[in-house]
């Protein structure tokens, strides 16, 4: 049996999952602005409300730190560099090089503001199906002249349907590395070569079978996509996201 | 004429290999066919002949009396397919957005895709899971979602290509029922495989492939002295001088 990722689409009755996909991918762009601009305390409440809402819909903490630890590493990474480079008073010194508080803080804020964008975004991917995203970009891009839509919204449905597979041939190809104890190679040049090539090929052959078998159902850019239908919740939620927008510009 | 008619095909690939040599076969409506074959005999590039996933070097396979070539569209209308890995077919991120896949691709309305999908799920016997998500299928569910899937696209003929593989003996019969039930609603069934014992029971024709040619075609009970010739084990059953009988039964 496999796993559910935080970042395929799970089936669930939630508020996110009723809420037209067109909204959702708004709240991402006012939540990516809020991340911007936004002061501590409206960056926590933000915070908390996405976190809510993902629990609401099934995702719970341990999938989206599991799914996500690559970007949670970074971020640490990201503070750390931060709370050493930082100007002011130290903290503490390690090795000689002071942590300083203003660093922290910086690197902290840095941190809370990404964060925010990436959950963000895993509420849009595990509450809405591949096919409603791309209805929705062909809707927000069909007024856009000089954008094929149609096209612009069929590349990004494919990488949405396409990217719990390379996570999923990621993980294989690990396993299948550590069953042989490739961590006995000291040289991380070498242990990143011997583990990209061949997930490489078989992402690519993964992309070929996936290919062929869509073309055997007869794909094509022209298809039937799903209905689009907001409703109040839709109107209400991007009432809300407004006014949560223009309090953190003020 | 013959509902497939594949006429003198051969196929080269790109790096010089000949994968079909000369293939002269006719598939009637209604027939079960079995090719059998060893791996690398041209199974599966037979198959993907059939609804222009590949197109021959020579030759030319004509579905319902139209090229192939002139017209691979009608031909994947007129005759699904069902891969060998389950997985790689499923595009959906529900049961139900997987099997409505198809009839969106051919452009229909909502309405009648939901038709559509609702009658290929309730055909396959997963209707009560069309709000899961597929991966989370055990691989015989697999299998019946890849066949509701082309099902939904209403089909005459289905094309199996390795159907048992990587199946445990619940979900071989699981698939092995749905294909019998689907040569008894009418469907043309051609069915690669190398596990003649699993399906022969219900084929009414077996079709040899050795090396990229079809080298013999008969009744399967004809046919099994000659299998292990090409690389095929025969059924036990049939070794130990008992009939071959279904594996539902």
């Amino acid at each position: 049996m496999a796993e559910l990722s935080a970042l395929g689409y799970r089936p669930g009755g939630s508020l996110l999952h009723g809420l037209d996909p067109r909204t959702k991918l708004a709240a991402v762009a006012v939540f990516a602005l809020i991340g911007a601009v936004a002061s501590l305390s409206v960056l926590a409440v933000s915070g908390i409300s996405i976190l809510l809402a993902l629990w609401r819909a099934g995702v719970g903490p341990r999938q989206w730190v599991r799914d996500l630890r690559v970007f949670w590493l970074m971020l640490l990474f990201l503070l750390a560099v931060r709370a050493l480079t930082g100007s002011g008073p130290a903290l503490v010194e390690v090795f000689g090089i002071g942590v300083t508080t203003q660093g922290l803080a910086e690197g902290g804020m840095i941190c809370l503001r990404l964060s925010i964008v990436a959950l963000a975004g895993i509420g849009v991917s595990a509450t809405t199906r591949p096919s409603e995203i791309e209805a929705a970009v062909q809707a927000i891009l069909r007024p856009v002249p000089f954008v094929p839509e149609k096209r612009a919204a069929t590349i990004l449905g494919l990488v949405v349907r396409f990217l719990p597979e390379v996570l999923r041939e990621a993980r294989l190809t690990k396993e299948a590395q550590m069953a042989r104890c490739v961590e006995q190679r000291k040289n991380p040049i070498a242990r990143l070569f011997l583990f990209a090539v061949p997930l490489l090929r078989r992402i690519f052959a993964r992309a070929d079978r996936l290919a062929m078998a869509m073309e055997a159902r007869c794909y094509s850019v022209n298809r039937t996509g799903p209905t689009l239908c907001a409703g109040k919740k839709d109107a209400l939620c991007l009432v809300v996201l407004m006014l949560v927008g223009l309090f953190s510009l003020l | 004429m013959s509902f497939i008619d594949i006429r003198n095909v051969s196929h080269r690939f790109a790096d010089g290999t000949l994968g079909l040599d000369r293939i002269d076969l006719r598939i009637e409506a209604g027939e079960f066919v079995v090719v059998a074959g060893e791996n690398g005999s041209g199974k599966t590039t037979l198959l993907r002949h059939l609804n222009g996933l590949l197109l021959p070097t020579a030759g030319e396979v004509i579905v319902d009396g139209r090229s192939v070539a002139a017209d691979p569209v009608r031909a994947r209308m007129k005759i699904g397919m069902v891969f060998q890995d389950a997985d790689s077919q499923i595009v959906g991120q529900t049961v139900a957005e997987d099997a409505a896949f198809g009839p969106e691709n051919l452009g229909l309305d909502r309405r009648q895709i939901e038709h559509r999908v609702r009658s290929a799920l309730e055909a396959v016997g997963l209707a009560h899971t069309a709000e899961q998500a597929p991966h989370l299928l055990s691989g015989g569910e697999k299998r019946r979602l890849a066949i509701a899937g082309v099902l939904a696209m209403g089909p005459e003929a289905i094309a199996f290509d390795e159907p048992f593989s990587n199946l445990d003996y619940a979900g071989l019969r699981q698939v092995l029922a749905q294909m019998v039930a689907l040569h008894r609603s009418g469907h043309t069934l051609v069915v690669t495989t190398h596990e003649v014992e699993k399906v022969a029971a219900h084929a009414d024709r077996l079709v040899i492939l050795h090396r990229g040619s079809a080298v013999l075609s008969g009744p399967p009970q004809a046919l099994f002295p000659e299998l292990e010739r090409f690389g095929i084990r025969q059924p036990t059953a049939y070794k130990l001088g008992q009939e071959v009988v279904s594996w539902l039964s």
